[in-house]
């Protein structure tokens, strides 16, 4: 499985850099994270993350290691984590670049996975729009994390503001065809 | 062919019994108090390094009694070890299936550990915390890759990964394949990776009884025998201290003739824990850890004089046995069956094969319905439609002027292999009246005029049923005997107990089984009772499969009763005062020659029983006679399938129009039981063609595991099948009997998938199975294109 896909956040490259390398962040960030900690012995984190995919519910432990860093652009990470029901394993490039609108960053990402077990043989048709699903949560929870709004869960202030329901509405719909902060699986 | 009465359709109360759920499946088999749940835990990964298994927390877990590891099971549990003759005339080299991986897995869903627990909830819960630490290698997932020098090893101890080959006929390079003058066609045909997906997937319950000594296990399997056998040496226990059970079996289509690691683990445990151990498959296991089948890629040339006539078949076959060869077969099993059914039902006159068995990081393959015997008609009759293609002349005609004659049996084919009788010519023609073919093809030009997109497919093909001790002894499969037994116990009331060696998957054996007895013996129905299935109650024998049922076990009890009427005959005799040449058997009784007086069966079961008749020493009392029964040959049994298909140019989508078999299995005991094994073997032949495909990826990661991947042909894609019979007899078995099981599955697949192609016009170089809409697509295209 392959998918591409870019997010604008809005705070500054380096807010987002950091952020981006922050446990705690990530943890609270990542879906289903259950523990995320600095691996002192290899560098890189340990973690275990809690995900579904359709029917299967898998419990991954696993290491992520960073390579090819470049403060605060960009970087390469490996993930690889398994578990009774399978296991997942793949490698991915993060880029940040200052958006062209204004104070945000956008956060340009590829990723490649392959999965394995009850996950690959139960999932396998799944594992696209899961893949995406999280990709999108994990964003939603970044951008609320950073102090933005998620573009998951309607706000009060979409529900009342005619020109921002239309976003609502429209934007979903955006990202369905793969337009701004779509992943698109490949 | 000797026209011949046809017999009724068999008794249904067998039948009524397992329709209305009373039958007894393994998971209805009463547990007994303490019985103790087994939860595989199996491995991700297609290769792979074990490094540590981590199982303190599943052990910890409340209602769990033991997690075992590879290692706790690799000293006292052999591995099911498939075994061939050691000769010059193949290679074969043993690949052991473990009961648990040890150091490496090499297929995703081998398993690495057992969790047994109070329940399977327990288990199933507890072996979600095995911890297992791998080391994920290079897979070997491609067949052809698997032969470069370069691929990884599925078994680092062999050479390279090919486990079998064998050569068939002339070599290859024979100067005669350059003859000149003659027409030549060639292809490359994949038969896909399938399995039989019984409804009931497997089972086994085992419990140790310390009061005699017995390890019984009741499992859901084709192979009482085989399978004690193969416990018995993996166990290092005597046979004689094993008892295999099968239950009703809900299907097994040949899926079930293994002995599979869940057995071995099962009855281990059962006996060194002393409490009964119970494991039920579900789904998931039952698509990627049971055996699958075929798998075959074929290279093939054919050469034919301008006239039709086939000069030669050349071949070489590749099959993907996955990673383990299985016992009782081995991973020749697909290779080796092959070759008879490359040269069919034609005269071929010169034949080059060679099959090839290679390991790939996949699951095992076992049998599955007609085992290697489907690819050769793929093949055979993909290059004849080839042919006729190429000579403009109808696909029929070249098969009719190839058929073995109505007059030349017993015929040696250029395989070897002895076909014992039939009219291939006239069961052909038998097809296409039934089928109207000359009106099908009217009407396919008709409708091609309106933009239809209508097929014919016709296939010829023999069955080899019944395989005898020879047929074994060639191929070299020393772990099959190829007889089969049968006993019949009369009680003092005159009441029969026949028990054979050949239990039932639901193919209604016992009722066959019945209409032989009382044909033979002239006794009612009512006095017989029929037990299968149970090694302490049946003799000893191969079991149900390669369509032995009948001949074979049908042999083995008519061999039994025609014994008990001489025996009859010698009571009466003895009983008269009179020698035994002065009494016939008749009708349930024996016939004093002289006046015509009469013994019946009842009367002479007494006799021997009572102690007021006194017997001669050499006759004795009691009344039990034993047979075993070796067929004389294998005996060949013949079909020909006639499909008209739809396609739709858009979608791809086929649709089945029309369907006749002609089918020649011999003298039918029940034709009702006969139609039912020809209907499922089409249904299951159709998912080959159109539906079915286990596909790994390149990682060796299975991607069809549910039954919503791997499709099945439901009710809507099986057309109504129309059977139209020949009864040849055999001249040498007993009653001329012939096998019919694996019949439908061999004969469908290239009668479907040649009828699409005549109905797209186009035949490609390059055959690949099943003909899905996206494959269907992607030919017209090409042949657009071309």
């Amino acid at each position: 499985m392959e998918m591409t896909g870019q997010r604008e956040v809005p705070v500054s490259q380096q807010a987002a850099w950091d952020a981006l390398n922050d446990p705690e962040v990530l943890k609270a960030c990542i879906p289903g994270c259950e523990s995320l900690e600095l691996d002192q012995e290899g560098g890189g984190f340990k973690a275990v993350v809690r995900a579904a995919v359709g029917p299967v519910r898998a419990r991954l432990k696993g290491r992520v290691d960073l390579s090819d860093i470049v403060a605060p652009e960009s970087y390469k990470l490996a993930f690889k984590g398994e578990g009774a029901t399978g296991f997942a394993q793949g490698e991915s490039e993060v880029r940040l670049v200052p958006s062209e609108a204004g104070a945000g960053t956008l956060i340009c990402y590829t990723a490649n996975a392959k999965i394995g077990g009850k996950l690959a043989q139960v999932g396998s048709r799944l594992i696209d729009s899961a893949a995406n699903k999280l990709a999108g949560e994990f964003f939603s929870n970044l951008t609320q994390h950073l102090g933005g709004e998620s573009e998951e869960k309607p706000s009060d202030a979409t529900a009342t503001e005619p020109a921002k329901k239309k976003k609502g509405m429209f934007g979903f719909m955006k990202k369905d065809k793969g337009d701004k902060g779509a992943a698109e699986a490949q | 062919m000797q026209e011949r009465e046809r017999r009724p359709a068999g008794g249904a109360a067998e039948l009524l019994r397992l329709l209305h759920g009373r039958g007894c499946y393994l998971d209805d088999v009463q547990t007994p108090r303490g019985t103790l749940h087994l939860a595989f835990v199996r491995s991700p990964h297609a290769r792979a390094k074990v490094l540590s298994l981590d199982v303190e927390s599943a052990r910890n877990v409340a209602g769990v009694v033991r997690v075992v590891t590879g290692a706790d099971l690799a000293h006292a549990v052999r591995p099911i070890s498939a075994r061939l003759q050691a000769r010059d005339d193949y290679v074969y080299r043993e690949a052991d299936w473990p009961a648990l991986a040890t150091d490496e897995v090499r297929y995703v869903g081998e398993a690495v550990a057992i969790v047994v627990a109070e329940n399977r909830y327990v288990a199933e819960d507890a072996a979600a915390l095995v911890d297992v630490d791998y080391e994920p290698q290079p897979a070997v997932s491609d067949v052809e890759a698997a032969l470069s020098e370069t691929a990884p090893r599925v078994h680092a101890h062999l050479p390279d990964n090919v486990l079998y080959r064998q050569h068939s006929g002339t070599p290859a390079d024979a100067a005669e394949f350059n003859a000149p003058g003659l027409v030549r066609v060639r292809g490359r045909f994949r038969h896909p990776r399938v399995t039989g997906l019984s409804l009931e997937a497997r089972g086994v319950l085992a419990e140790y009884r310390e009061s005699s000594g017995e390890l019984v296990v009741w499992s859901s399997t084709q192979i009482p025998h085989l399978l004690r056998d193969a416990l018995s040496e993996s166990l290092g226990l005597p046979a004689s201290n094993l008892r295999v059970i099968a239950p009703d079996v809900g299907g097994a289509f040949g899926t079930k003739m293994q002995a599979f690691p869940e057995e071995l683990a099962a009855a281990f445990l059962a006996y060194v824990l002393k409490r009964p151990v119970k494991w039920i498959e579900d789904r998931l296991e039952n698509l990627q850890a049971s055996c699958h089948a075929r798998d075959a890629l074929v290279d093939a040339e054919l050469a034919a004089h301008p006239d039709g006539r086939i000069a030669w078949i050349r071949a070489r076959g590749l099959f993907d046995v996955g990673a383990y060869s299985t016992f009782p077969l081995t991973c020749a099993l697909e290779p080796a069956t092959a070759a008879p059914a490359l040269p069919g039902p034609y005269r071929v006159p010169l034949f080059s094969y060679e099959g090839t068995a290679v390991a790939t990081n996949k699951a095992p393959e076992g049998a599955y319905r007609g085992v290697g015997v489907p690819v050769g008609p793929i093949v055979t009759e993909g290059l004849l439609n080839k042919l006729a293609y190429k000579l403009g002349k109808d696909p029929v005609d070249v098969r009719r002027i190839n058929l073995v004659k109505a007059d030349e049996f017993p015929y040696e084919s250029i395989s070897g292999a002895i076909f014992d009788s039939g009219d291939y010519a006239g069961l052909l023609q038998l097809a296409l009246d039934r089928a109207d073919y000359a009106g099908l093809r009217r009407m396919q030009q008709q409708q091609r005029a309106n933009g239809k997109l209508l097929g014919i497919g016709v296939s010829c093909f023999i069955e080899p049923t019944g395989m005898n001790r020879n047929t074994y002894r060639t191929r070299g499969m020393i772990q099959v005997p190829g007889f089969d037994g049968a006993i019949l116990r009369v009680d003092p009331a005159g009441r029969i107990e026949a028990a054979i060696s050949i239990p039932s998957q639901g193919q209604t054996q016992a009722t066959a089984f019945t209409t032989l007895l009382v044909e033979s013996l002239g006794v009612s129905e009512e006095t017989i009772h029929i037990t299968l299935g149970d090694t302490a109650r049946t003799p000893y024998g191969c079991g149900t499969f390669a369509s032995r049922g009948m001949v074979s076990g049908g042999g083995a009890l008519l061999k039994a009763a025609r014994k008990l009427k001489e025996r009859m005959c010698r009571l009466a005799a003895q009983s008269w005062g009179v020698d035994a040449s002065q009494v016939h058997y008749q009708n349930g009784g024996v016939v004093r020659a002289s006046d015509g007086v009469r013994l019946d069966f009842q009367q002479l079961a007494a006799i021997a029983h009572s102690p007021l008749q006194r017997l001669d020493d050499d006759l004795g009392p009691g009344l039990e006679i034993h047979a075993f029964y070796d067929p004389p040959v294998t005996t060949i049994a013949s079909g020909v399938h006639v499909a008209l298909v739809e396609v739709d140019g858009e979608t791809g989508h086929v649709a089945i129009r029309k369907y006749v078999v002609g089918e020649d299995c011999g003298p039918m005991v029940n034709p009702q039981a006969v139609e039912g094994q020809v209907r499922g073997g089409v249904a299951q032949g159709i998912g080959s063609a159109l539906l079915e495909e286990l596909r790994y990826d390149s990682d060796g990661q299975l991607l069809t595991a549910t039954l919503a991947d791997y499709l099945i042909p439901g009710s809507c894609d099986v057309p109504n099948i129309d059977i139209v019979h020949m009864e040849t007899p055999s001249p040498y078995t007993e009653n001329g009997l012939k096998g019919v099981g694996e019949s439908g599955v061999i004969g469908a697949p290239p009668a479907v998938y040649g009828a699409v192609l005549d109905a797209i016009d186009f035949h490609p170089d390059h055959l690949e199975l099943p003909l899905t809409p996206e494959r269907i697509r992607n030919l017209i295209l090409s042949r657009a294109a071309s």
